[in-house]
């Protein structure tokens, strides 16, 4: 398991927040608002590949959007340190200044169908974000494509295609290679293999890697694939309800997990051999509403080890064992968890 | 987990037999589906995996007749047996129907329905998921506004929407990916359907979610021996919902048997690499994940013989970029269609 150098983190997001208003159905007042990100924090290093996983709805896609400068954050800070070692406040920047963060931060999308434009061949849609965000001229940037084409495995003959022939995966590449047009030290992907077959998917997640390593490129992986995310990342935050209730690194999150939402979560993965035996935890009551999150824990209508103390005090997400695994949990250190070797 | 058993007196309610499916481009003919054959029982889950583009959408689509222009049935039969209140079967043949015909229509209405790839193409933005949900509901029978929007409440609650009697007031930008996949669900199951093509209808949902997924569908399954079309790449939840599985690549079905028997002992060189890749990905946290070498040819290319020799391991020149191979049965509810079993058979 290959572990980043302690360093200065290139990315710190600090108690970071989001909350989208509700619209009241009859009158047009506020009726309050959806917490979707509320109080995160988490740090990434230069190279780094960072996994983000957790119930669907909890705020991951919210959380990527605003690393990536294209939501604004209703509090907190995301701070990045730029090329000359300065530190950036994100959600200060404007104007000339925030493009210049963009250029170094990129997001990768899910869909690989509707997120390229199709009437733009491939040289136009990879050559965009240079146009948008560089001052580079017409000769640099073919030049830079072409290159691009090379590094994420895509045939020269197919720079002047349109994308609507090309399969998923060539268009996811197509893709990546857009995202890393202008350079970027920090990649957002969300969702972004999983609506590939799973030899593609594991080209792409081999594409990724060695991408990382030789540009020293961070990747923040944001996925439902587990199996993709423990193969791909370093470590591993798991989110439910807008918050991160576990951070570890990936191989020990799969065996010792301490947080019960995660538990849960890895118990839950479909096995492909039909006499498997490991039996999915069902989760009791209803799925976490980051619009009306009950008192204390989060999780604790639908968890099986909560106390009295878990529905009066919200935990806190605190190191347990060693500094690295964090979990927000009152009985981290107790409950003697269930994890998924997978095989 | 136990591999699902069908009952013994399931009779077919749907038959595909050699069905192709062309798009003419201004840049050259995409022949996307290239004889497909397959039939679904009543009360089955049949699961269809296989690469990205092969080929597994355009046929769904092909049995809904809801093709994306400028696609075509250039060929083939697609039977559907409906049965009667007094028990007879009376048979429709979809590729004589027209794609809007009253017919068809009532077929989409009443008797298949589709939870869509992308939800966000399914979707109208400017309408609330509720009024959505609740107009799909009345397309299908006798039910007031007031009554559907009750029933729009339970089933996006079943579904695991969380607040639905809030959330159904909403509109789709306003839903993360997976709540919108689960409101498309909602929406294919209201009418309680024959047949339910699901088009990756997990991809967006956490595993926790998927679980309740799958367990609300085969409920339904039992209650109302619905056929269910799953389109998946999760082989997982292959394993967990299908009776049966076909694979395709590129725009023909190369292994179709039992789930069991298909996992377990995989007989077209493609089918092993796909299962190698899976068992890599959920195995070893070192190496790079195992894939199946080449490239996937550009649509516009035409191979000559066997789609896949130019990336098979198993590839016997002479033979294999010669001649297209044959279906070959290997068992009774069992085909593969390769070269290795055609010359042994
Ligand atoms: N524009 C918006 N207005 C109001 N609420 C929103 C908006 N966008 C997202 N939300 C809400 O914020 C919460 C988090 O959504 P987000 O898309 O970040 O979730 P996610 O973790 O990416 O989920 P998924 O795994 O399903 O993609 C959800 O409850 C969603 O309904
Ligand atoms: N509107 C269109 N015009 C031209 N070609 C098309 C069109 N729609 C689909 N195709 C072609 O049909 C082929 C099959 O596409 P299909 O969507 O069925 O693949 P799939 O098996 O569902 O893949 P995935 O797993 O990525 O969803 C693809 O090669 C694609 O290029
Ligand atoms: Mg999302
Ligand atoms: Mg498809």
């Amino acid at each position: 398991m290959a572990h980043v150098e302690s360093g200065r983190p290139l990315l710190a997001v600090t108690d970071l927040k989001k909350h989208y208003p509700i619209r009241g159905s009859l009158l047009k007042r506020s009726r309050g608002s959806v917490r979707a990100v509320d109080g995160v924090s988490f740090a990434v290093k230069a190279g780094e590949r960072f996994g983000l996983v957790g119930e669907s709805g909890c705020g991951k896609t919210t959380l990527g959007r605003m690393i990536a400068g294209a939501h604004s954050a209703t509090g907190g800070r995301i701070t990045f340190e730029a090329q000359d070692g300065a530190p950036i406040e994100v959600t200060q920047l404007r104007g000339a200044a925030l493009r210049r963060y963009l250029a170094q931060t990129q997001m990768v999308f899910q869909d690989p169908y509707s997120s390229l434009n199709p009437r733009r061949t491939v040289m136009q849609i990879v050559e965009e974000p240079m146009i948008c965000l560089t001052d580079w001229d017409a000769e640099r940037r073919k030049a830079r494509v072409l290159r691009l084409l090379d590094d994420v495995g895509l045939d020269h003959r197919h720079a002047h295609r349109y994308p609507h022939a090309f399969s998923g995966g060539q268009r996811q590449r197509i893709g990546i290679a857009r995202a890393l047009a202008v350079g970027p030290r920090l990649l957002v992907c969300d969702e972004a293999v999983s609506a590939l077959d799973v030899s593609i998917r594991g080209q792409i997640i081999n594409l990724l890697r060695d991408l990382s390593a030789k540009l020293d490129l961070a990747i923040i992986f944001v996925s439902h694939d587990l199996g993709v995310v423990r193969h791909l990342c370093q470590r591993i935050a798991v989110m439910y309800a807008g918050r991160l209730v576990e951070i570890a690194a990936s191989a020990r999150l799969f065996e010792a997990p301490r947080h019960p939402y995660t538990e849960a979560l890895l118990s839950a993965i479909p096995s492909v051999d039909p006499d498997a035996t490991l039996r999915p935890i069902i989760l009791d009551g209803d799925v976490a509403d980051p619009g009306e999150r009950p008192a204390g824990c989060s999780f604790h209508p639908r968890c099986r080890y909560a106390q009295d103390i878990c529905r009066r005090k919200d935990p806190p997400l605190r190191a347990v064992g060693t500094e690295a695994h964090l979990v927000a949990c009152h009985f981290a250190e107790d409950l003697h968890l269930r994890g998924n070797r997978m095989r | 987990m136990a591999t699902p058993s069908l009952r013994a007196d399931a009779s077919t309610l749907v038959e595909v037999t050699d069905l192709h499916v062309e798009f003419p481009t201004r840049e050259g003919v995409v022949h996307a589906v290239r004889g497909v054959s397959f039939a679904i029982r009543e009360g089955e889950t049949l699961g269809i995996v296989g690469e990205s583009g092969s080929g597994k959408s355009v046929s769904s689509q092909a049995m809904l007749r809801i093709l994306p222009r400028p696609g075509r049935i250039s060929r083939g039969s697609i039977r559907w047996h409906q049965r009667l209140p007094d028990g007879a079967v009376r048979a429709t043949e979809i590729t004589e129907l027209g794609d809007r015909s009253s017919q068809m229509n009532a077929l989409r209405r009443r008797e298949m329905s589709l939870i869509m790839q992308e939800p966000m193409s399914a979707l109208s933005p400017v309408h609330t998921i509720g009024n959505q949900i609740v107009e799909r509901l009345r397309l299908g029978g006798s039910m007031t506004r007031a009554e559907a929007r009750l029933k729009a409440i339970d089933l996006m609650r079943s579904v695991g929407i969380p607040n639905p009697e809030k959330r159904i007031d909403a509109y789709t930008f306003e839903l993360s990916g997976g709540m919108r996949q689960r409101a498309m669900i909602a929406m294919a199951i209201g009418n309680a359907p024959r047949l339910l093509i699901a088009d990756e209808p997990t991809t967006a949902v956490d595993v926790t979610i998927q679980a309740q997924v799958i367990r609300l569908l085969q409920s339904l399954q039992d209650s109302l021996r619905m056929s269910i079309l799953i389109i998946t790449h999760d082989l997982g939840v292959v394993a967990t919902l299908a009776h049966r599985i076909a694979v395709m690549y590129r725009g023909e079905i190369v292994e179709l048997g039992p789930v069991r028997d298909i996992l377990k002992d995989p007989r077209h060189p493609y089918t092993q690499g796909l299962l190698r890749s899976v068992a890599s990905l959920e195995t070893s946290d070192e190496d790079s994940v195992a894939t199946i070498p080449g490239v996937v040819p550009h649509p516009f290319e035409v191979v000559p013989g066997c789609p896949f020799h130019p990336r098979c391991s198993a590839f016997m020149p002479g033979v294999c970029d010669r001649v297209a191979p044959e279906r070959t049965r290997l068992a009774p509810d069992r085909e593969v269609r390769c070269h290795i079993y055609q010359s042994r058979a």
